[in-house]
């Protein structure tokens, strides 16, 4: 769908997934690398377990659709080449500290004058502006100050990260939203632009509810652990059962789904009957005894069945329930099977064809799915300076001999 | 410089509700789109009647949770169970380039509002349906309450501590995660459309968006066979990596140390005690070994110092560092969000001056100009009579009628 854009990726690990995006929908995504590799190729997990830059897991999980090219940036020579790149170039993605493009002359304002309709999109911690523009940063600290960190966890745990990057996905997926937004402005105007991506507030709008409550009710909120905290009685929503875990609930608001646990409970028979009413209006003003009592009848008939047979369960009585999935879980899902989500991508050099997920969304028009393997270090080196900016093999081979490319 | 809105001249047709469906649209409100958010007195938007309110009072009007998701749109009122409602939301999509919408599976069809019956009257209209699972597959129908994307894939069991049961996130982090695909779904068709002249169908789901977030861990699965644990707040690449206690109540400082620089730089802020000479600590791979005694030490450390004295020290000599910041932080001090108007004060006609929240991404030629929410059917005179041109006595008689309850 976009594959008549260009697309020139300078990022580190903050920004992979941006690039990713584009290459899925079509775009043509050139991966810049030092000659050295990508420092982010330290990062596992690992093929096989070989800690390898050519064998990491996470470098394929976000680099796959680009083409993969290595450039030192730091040499006059470099910035030539690069500067040559970027004029046939419709955008440039990077995430190095603000000023840093600038200093090396690459910056948006110098990259513009040459070519006026690329647009520039820009992931940093902070922004390009403001007094912490130039702080240092990560996930977890940019987590931490977003404030997701707070109400994420056990109250007797320290505040607790989420799953891997959250923070530098959020953020590559706004980037890819923000770039799509300057192609339109390109569309009318003809002028490309620059996107300004910060990272922190990527994380500070996913909080989406505790800034609201504090300036309206001057309430801050607490790590719960596995409690729901909204409503007038905070709620389990972890049930461990046989084979893992599930998450369900008592929703007042909706006595439908907890009748029909009710209902089945008492069905089976095995854990006794509840002796509280079970009609819609008593359910609604469940007390706090009421729902302990319920909760650990519920509890207690959860630990007797497997995932399989509650997630059954749950689409035939419609219970409201979902099974807490490990990633063997997620493998298997049958609707992801069904809907043909998976892909295997072949990665010859490991002999191998490795699954990957397919794709963002379904549509009936645009491409959008994975198309192949990240790159290797350089790997497109002689397909792009040599085929598409006409250099020699005496050029590229010196270029080589120098560390330029 | 253009002050033109990016997107201005694209109308969507937005029968969303609740939280993933309105984040999407709020983005293309945000940047210049007329989106026409089509709500029902009837059956209210479970945003409207979502906490808190403003001044404690349940009101469709005084929802913030309402207000912070619905940034820029217009609001009619349109009874979709009424013969009549049906055939207006028809002449309004003729009017419209996108519609929207997340339902459960099945029930826009059911209303005469599918993509093919859409797609009759207006060949090149661009739908887009969000839902968990998605439109296709034997789970299409399968309804579960905010936490079952989280759930479902994975992220779930990821998150907590290696020790004890996961713990979910501490918001419904699939409505915060989908709505970015969808809009560059939406993005991409609308470009698509500019080329071809063709529409299309997208179909989005809370799963296979959060999939994207732990692709790591999936290709761990299915390249080692390997289930990756819960980790708590430590990462495999850099050490120390966690959150440390700090003087006041639940205040807490996140330090991520990568390389020996950092550490050098933490160790210098710490003023070289005796114990970062041992060799345990030395290394990156030593001081992983050593990390549990590694932490403890650093937290006797920090516990004395106020998160904010301990962060500016740190930034001072390299350290990737930050408070663990509650809303209040956010709101009333952070001076980065200040200065990037990631809050914007705006007048509400009933809650009154508030904060709305602005995109995280900054576009130096189009910024987005985000106005205030709408009340409950605010723009049913300009939609009904001078977009749609419904006549005066006409409007009447269908207002008797019911049509625009």
């Amino acid at each position: 769908m976009l594959k008549h854009y260009r697309v020139i990726d300078l990022t580190d690990e903050k920004g992979f997934l941006c690039g990713k995006i584009l290459g899925d929908l079509g775009a043509d995504v050139i991966k810049v690398e030092k000659p050295s590799g990508d420092p982010a190729r330290r990062i596992g997990p690992f093929y096989n377990n070989t800690s390898d830059p050519e064998k990491s897991l996470h470098w394929f999980a976000f680099n796959s659709s680009k083409r993969g090219i290595t450039l030192n940036l730091e040499t006059g020579e470099g910035q030539e080449i690069f500067r040559k790149l970027s004029d046939g170039a419709d955008v440039v993605i990077e995430s190095f500290p603000p000023g840093y493009m600038q200093r090396l002359g690459l910056g948006y304002e110098a990259l513009s004058v040459r070519n006026p309709r690329l647009i520039m999109t820009s992931i940093t911690p902070f922004g390009q502006t403001g007094p912490y523009k130039d702080d240092k940063a990560s996930d977890i600290t940019l987590l931490a100050m977003s404030g997701l960190m707070r109400i994420n966890g056990d109250s007797d745990k320290p505040p607790l990260r989420m799953c891997l990057d959250q923070s530098y996905y959020l953020a590559s997926a706004h980037a890819a939203v923000g770039t799509f937004l300057a192609f339109h402005h390109r569309v009318t105007s003809g002028e490309g632009q620059h996107v300004d991506v910060s990272i922190y507030e990527c994380a500070v709008r996913a909080n989406y509810r505790e800034p609201v409550r504090w300036e309206h009710e001057k309430a801050l909120g607490h790590r719960m652990g596995n409690l729901f905290p909204w409503g007038r009685i905070p709620r389990r929503q972890l049930w461990p059962c046989k084979d893992g875990y599930v998450t369900w609930m008592i929703m007042p608001e909706n006595p439908k789904a907890t009748r029909a646990f009710i209902e089945w409970i008492e069905e089976e028979g095995k854990v006794g009957t509840w002796k509280g009413v079970k009609d819609d209006a008593s359910l609604l003003k469940l007390t706090q005894d009421d729902l302990s009592s319920l909760e650990g009848m519920i509890g207690k008939f959860i630990s007797t069945h497997t995932i399989e047979e509650l997630e059954t369960a749950s689409v035939t009585k419609g219970l409201l329930l979902s099974p807490v999935n490990n990633v063997d879980g997620v493998a298997k899902d049958e609707n992801l099977v069904s809907r043909g989500y998976w892909k295997e991508i072949e990665h010859p050099e490991l002999g191998v064809a490795i699954t990957y997920p397919g794709f963002t969304f379904l549509s009936d028009g645009v491409e959008n799915r994975i198309r192949f393997r990240a790159p290797l270090i350089g790997e497109h080196n002689q397909e792009i300076y040599g085929e598409e900016l006409g250099f020699t093999k005496e050029m590229i081979s010196t270029l080589t001999k120098r560390g330029v490319i | 410089m253009s002050t033109r809105s990016v997107l201005e001249g694209i109308r969507v047709l937005d029968f969303s509700w609740v939280g993933a469906g309105p984040l999407a649209t709020k983005y293309l409100a945000d940047f210049g789109a007329q989106v026409i958010k089509v709500e029902s007195r009837k059956h209210l938007d479970l945003g409207r009647l979502s906490a808190p309110f403003k001044g404690n009072i349940s009101d469709p009007d005084r929802s913030l949770f309402f207000l912070h998701s619905n940034t820029s749109k217009l609001s009619i009122t349109l009874n979709l169970q009424h013969p009549k409602g049906i055939k207006i939301a028809k002449k309004l999509v003729l009017l419209a380039d996108v519609v929207m919408e997340n339902f459960a599976p099945g029930v826009i069809e059911n209303m005469g509002l599918g993509y093919h019956h859409l797609k009759q009257i207006k060949p090149d209209i661009i739908m887009a349906s969000s839902s968990i699972y998605g439109q296709t597959g034997p789970k299409a129908r399968f309804r579960g309450y905010g936490n079952a994307g989280v759930a479902i894939s994975g992220h779930y069991v990821s998150t907590g501590w290696p020790d004890r049961d996961p713990v979910s996130p501490g918001i419904a982090y699939a409505d915060v995660v989908q709505p970015l695909f969808t809009v560059i779904a939406l993005l991409a068709a609308l470009e698509y459309k500019e080329r071809t002249g063709k529409g299309q169908y997208i179909d989005t789901t809370q799963i296979e968006t959060m999939i994207q977030f732990i692709a790591p861990a999936m290709l761990d699965y299915f390249a080692n066979g390997h289930i990756q644990k819960r980790m708590g707040n430590r990462c495999s690449y850099a050490c120390p990596h966690g959150v440390f206690p700090c003087e006041g109540e639940d205040r807490w400082c996140a330090i991520a140390v990568f390389d020996d620089t950092e550490w050098k730089g933490l160790c210098q802020v710490m003023q070289d005690p005796e114990w970062t000479r041992n060799a345990k600590f030395a290394t990156l791979s030593s001081r992983k070994e050593n990390e549990d005694e590694l932490e403890s030490l650093i937290g006797q450390w920090t516990i004395d110092y106020k998160a904010e004295d301990l962060v500016t020290k740190l930034q001072g000599t390299g350290v990737p560092s930050g408070v663990v910041q509650d809303a209040s932080d956010l709101v009333d001090r952070d001076p980065q969000l200040r200065v990037r108007q990631s809050f914007i004060r705006l007048e509400h006609p009933v809650i009154g001056e508030c904060n709305h929240p602005a995109p995280p991404v900054k576009l130096s030629k189009s910024s987005a100009q985000i106005k205030t929410s709408p009340c409950l059917g605010q723009h049913n005179d300009y939609v009904y009579t001078e977009l749609l041109g419904i006549p005066g006595e006409e409007y009447v008689e269908l207002l008797n009628d019911g049509v625009f309850e």
